[in-house]
């Protein structure tokens, strides 16, 4: 599983088609010739790397946006393990202003 | 002599073709009537040169060989036909069928029966439009003109063949056993292929010589299923993987262990009964 950091932010891969449906997205990889599905949560969190967001943001923001008590570490980071393994982004270097 | 006619969605294909290998190039006849269609009649010349079969396609592709080269070439001919009527439409395996008003697709494996069970259906009077692909469009589907593909063993097994079936134009499979093209009017009614909405969709499961058996499944594991037997395009492939999932997200889906062919019928046509 990737090591994702708080400070940790994500860049999505280039080359990729994204199509939305009602209930999340299809996305194609062209370079594997592979097609995801992501539902709604998880199409959050891919767009949210496509913000320069870090991990840490990306968790407050799924907590607000989900109206949660608590950010939801776990999920998220699984989540984002999940987006870097199939290769639809890529982690990179810990942003300065993280907590 | 009458040219042979296959059609395709937007087109009317006459080849002339000579008596010598005018048996072997029946196997591409295709004469659904397209419903609200007017074809575009397209001719294509064959002739005999030297022993070899000559033809120049639309395009100006020029074919020199045997009467196999020619057909080969034709197939590949509507098949791009058909992409380029349909850019950006996913394209799935199966058989659509209509019974009792509704409209099926009949997704399966290689070998799992799809063509014996379409063809027993066209038999007992149901309207099979096509047994190879059901086009995708954005708010419809139509069945991709084509003649069920038949083997030996398939005859055996669906009562009440008439003997004309034996006559069928055929090409040799790999172990030199024929595979026929009967048209599905073989049963009598007229074929006509109509675009429109799909009322459901069945996935065969092979049971041969066992019983016939089926239950609902949910859009999650028809959309996996679908995803398993779809020619997505070379462009816009999430845009088609996503009208994939809108039709299994807003199509009722079975899976029906095919077996006993009766059985299977009295299936579908509870499916049939079930759908709006």
């Amino acid at each position: 599983m990737a090591d994702i950091l708080p400070a940790t932010t994500f860049r999505p891969i280039d080359g990729m088609e994204m199509n939305r449906v009602p209930d999340g997205a299809m996305i194609y990889q062209a370079n594997q010739e592979r097609v995801h599905f992501l539902n709604p949560t998880a199409l959050v969190v891919f767009e949210l790397c496509g913000m320069d967001k870090n991990a840490a943001e990306i968790e407050a923001f799924v907590a607000e946006a989900f109206g949660l008590a608590s950010a939801p570490t776990e999920v998220v980071r699984d989540c984002l393990s999940s987006l870097v393994e199939e290769g639809l982004v890529v982690a990179c270097a810990p942003s300065s202003s993280a907590p | 002599m009458r040219p042979i006619v296959f059609r395709t969605l937007r087109r009317e294909y006459r080849l002339h073709a000579p008596p010598e290998i005018r048996q072997q190039l029946l196997f591409m006849e295709t004469t659904p009537t397209i419903s609200g269609v007017e074809l575009e009649i397209v001719d294509i010349e064959a002739r005999l040169r030297d022993g070899f079969v000559v033809a120049t396609l639309p395009g100006g592709r020029l074919i020199e060989g045997s009467a196999n080269n020619l057909l080969s070439a034709l197939h590949q001919l509507v098949m791009q036909d058909l992409i380029d009527t349909e850019p950006g439409a996913p394209f799935v395996h199966g058989a659509t069928v209509v019974v009792d008003d509704r409209r099926l697709l009949m997704v399966a494996q290689k070998g799992s029966g799809k063509s014996t069970l379409a063809l027993h259906l066209a038999m007992q009077g149901h309207q099979v439009e096509g047994d190879e692909h059901l086009v995708i469009r954005e708010r419809e589907v139509v069945a991709r003109p084509r003649t069920l593909r038949v083997k030996p063993g398939t005859l055996s097994l669906v009562a009440g063949l008439p003997p004309s079936v034996w006559d069928a134009p055929f090409i040799a499979n790999w172990d030199d056993s024929p595979i026929r093209a009967v048209s599905p009017a073989i049963g009598g009614q007229d074929w006509v292929i109509r675009s429109g909405r799909l009322s459901g969709i069945v996935f065969l499961v092979a049971n041969h010589g066992g019983r016939s058996a089926a239950r609902r499944i949910a859009a999650e594991d028809a959309f996996r299923r679908l995803m398993r037997n779809v020619l997505l395009p070379s462009a816009g492939v999430a845009m088609a993987a996503g009208r994939l999932r809108q039709l299994a997200a807003t199509t009722p889906a079975y899976r029906l262990l095919l077996g006993n062919l009766d059985v299977a019928e009295w299936h579908l046509r509870s499916i049939a009964g079930l759908l709006t």
